[in-house]
């Protein structure tokens, strides 16, 4: 689907944006006409995916968002070809699933250091370019795990349900900045990492989908939709706010039945 | 801005005629749709009407008069053939304190609210559910998310809108009809501007507390609306959408 030039001339920065729901993400804020700063760990294939982006001149650079002096490095290199920073899209986020009894100490502070830590330090940094600016749009990712619990997922639930309060909390901070903070949270959706799961059995694709009210997976592209409202000025009256891209997952409760949802 | 996104699309809206309702027909309009608003004011529908031209048509209809739903969705059907937007936006505000309010004023809330879009949510649904595709938006508030003195009834009105959402969003879904909730803040209307306009201290006192330190515009709401009918928000289904310049979010 081609897009409708909301972001045009809009610079973007997108953690974590070199698969997955972090490169489509970032497809379609280019599509949308946003210039767009991949950050992620692999040089090479952060570079080769961001000139695979549409349009010209995107910006991959390798980028560890938990290490403070690669950050400003890296959003020092943005602000040297672009000028400037309009859209920040903390999408960069690990998992690790274990039972809460036999957690490794080590593991939960890594899970808690990407998805929440970096998340903090990666908006400070940005911040103070938008504060000048008197304006800025910060989208988080969050998860239908920022809402419900599954088992074996403490941490990674834990730091969901974390970035709802840190992103209700920059909203307050940098509201008179005219900086909106929201956050989006994908269910399932087909993207390659979900078919590893289906593939090694992590996951059952039937049982999902039959507690999905919308009985399908999203695709991966749902998610940069929603990032792209929330990123232009459509929503620029909405902040500190959650929106679930999940089929209606979190919405339903009931058993579910493998011939769709049951209650 | 012109997407023409909601080309061709059959968008029906109650309250269409003024406010809120008005730029949400008004954008939806913009963006290709043709529009059916259902209103109570015959003045305003007819200003409204002349003002959108002919891609604009009008029904007087109130909400609370249940036994004419049928016959005035046949009227769309008639003209348009389909529906592929429901907006339910009609409403009325009531500020009294509790022990004031009489049962007869709290039934009225939640008859034109709750009963009366469900009303016309059960007798739309079987066009969207023979198409397999279709948009139902219902407008809540922010009343229905944080506490608020004295809107006792239109607080229980707008909460069940989230009740509504849920449940028929889990019903529905996976018949390609998507279900959701729109919770619009401190919106500048001339309903607002009435409210306040002996009250300085209390305009203070709201973008006191409103992160972002305005009021929302009706265009606000409308491209809110306008996003979640369409395409681009395939997967959302179920979620009720605060648009309030944080004003919900507590501080």
């Amino acid at each position: 689907m081609t897009g409708f030039g909301l972001l045009k001339n809009k610079i973007a920065i997108v953690t974590g944006g070199s698969q997955g729901l972090g490169l489509s993400t970032a497809t379609y804020l280019a599509q949308n006409g946003a210039k767009i700063a991949i950050f992620d760990l692999d040089d090479e294939y952060t570079a080769l995916k961001a000139d695979e982006l549409p349009g010209s001149g995107h910006l991959g650079i390798r980028c560890d968002v938990t290490d403070a002096t690669e950050r400003v490095k890296a959003i020092q290199v943005v602000l040297d070809t672009f000028g400037t920073i309009d859209v920040l899209v903390n999408n960069a986020g690990i998992q690790f699933h274990s039972g809460a009894q036999d957690m490794p100490e080590e593991q939960w502070l890594k899970v808690i250091n990407v998805n929440l830590n970096a998340v903090m330090f990666m908006s400070r940094d940005v911040s103070r370019t938008m504060i000048n600016n008197g304006q800025g749009s910060i989208i988080n990712i969050g998860s239908i795990a920022s809402f419900q619990a599954m088992p074996g997922r403490t941490v990674y639930t834990t730091t969901k349900t974390g970035i709802l309060g840190l992103s209700r909390n920059l909203a307050i901070d940098w509201g008179p900045y005219n900086i909106r903070v929201n956050t989006v949270c994908p269910g399932y959706h087909d993207t390659p990492l979900l078919q590893k799961y289906i593939a090694n059995g992590t996951l059952d694709p039937e049982l999902i989908k039959s507690r999905i009210p919308m009985a399908r997976m999203g695709l991966a592209e749902d998610i940069g939709k929603a990032v792209t409202f929330f990123a232009s000025e459509l929503s620029e009256y909405i902040t500190g706010q959650s929106i679930m891209v999940d089929g209606g997952y979190t919405a339903y409760g009931g058993a579910g039945g493998l011939n769709g949802v049951e209650d | 801005m012109d997407y023409r996104k909601h080309h061709k699309k059959v968008v029906v809206i109650t309250g269409g005629e003024t406010g809120i309702g008005k730029e949400v027909a008004r954008t939806f309009l913009h963006q290709g749709a043709k529009i059916e608003l259902l209103g109570i004011s015959e003045p305003d529908l007819i200003d409204t009407q002349k003002e959108f031209g002919t891609a604009c048509q009008f029904q007087i209809y109130d909400v609370t008069e249940t036994d004419t739903t049928k016959r005035m969705v046949k009227n769309i059907v008639e003209r348009h053939g389909r529906i592929d937007v429901l907006i339910n936006n009609a409403g009325i505000h009531l500020k009294k304190a509790t022990d004031t309010m009489t049962v007869p004023e709290f039934k009225k809330m939640l008859d034109v609210h709750v009963t009366g879009a469900f009303s016309i949510t059960s007798e739309i649904l079987p066009l969207m559910k023979a198409k397999k595709s279709g948009n139902i938006l219902f407008m809540a508030s922010m009343a229905a998310l944080i506490g608020l003195p004295e809107v006792i009834a239109y607080a229980a009105a707008k909460s069940a809108y989230l009740g509504m959402v849920r449940s028929l969003a889990t019903e529905v879904s996976s018949l390609g009809i998507r279900v959701n909730a729109i919770a619009p803040g401190w919106i500048d209307t001339p309903l607002l501007r009435k409210a306040l306009e002996n009250d300085r201290n209390r305009e203070k006192k709201i973008l006191g507390r409103t992160p972002m330190g305005r009021f929302g515009k009706p265009k606000d709401i409308a491209d809110a609306a306008s996003f979640l009918c369409s395409p681009e928000a395939g997967f959302i289904t179920g979620t009720i959408l605060p648009v309030d310049g944080g004003a919900s979010i507590g501080f």
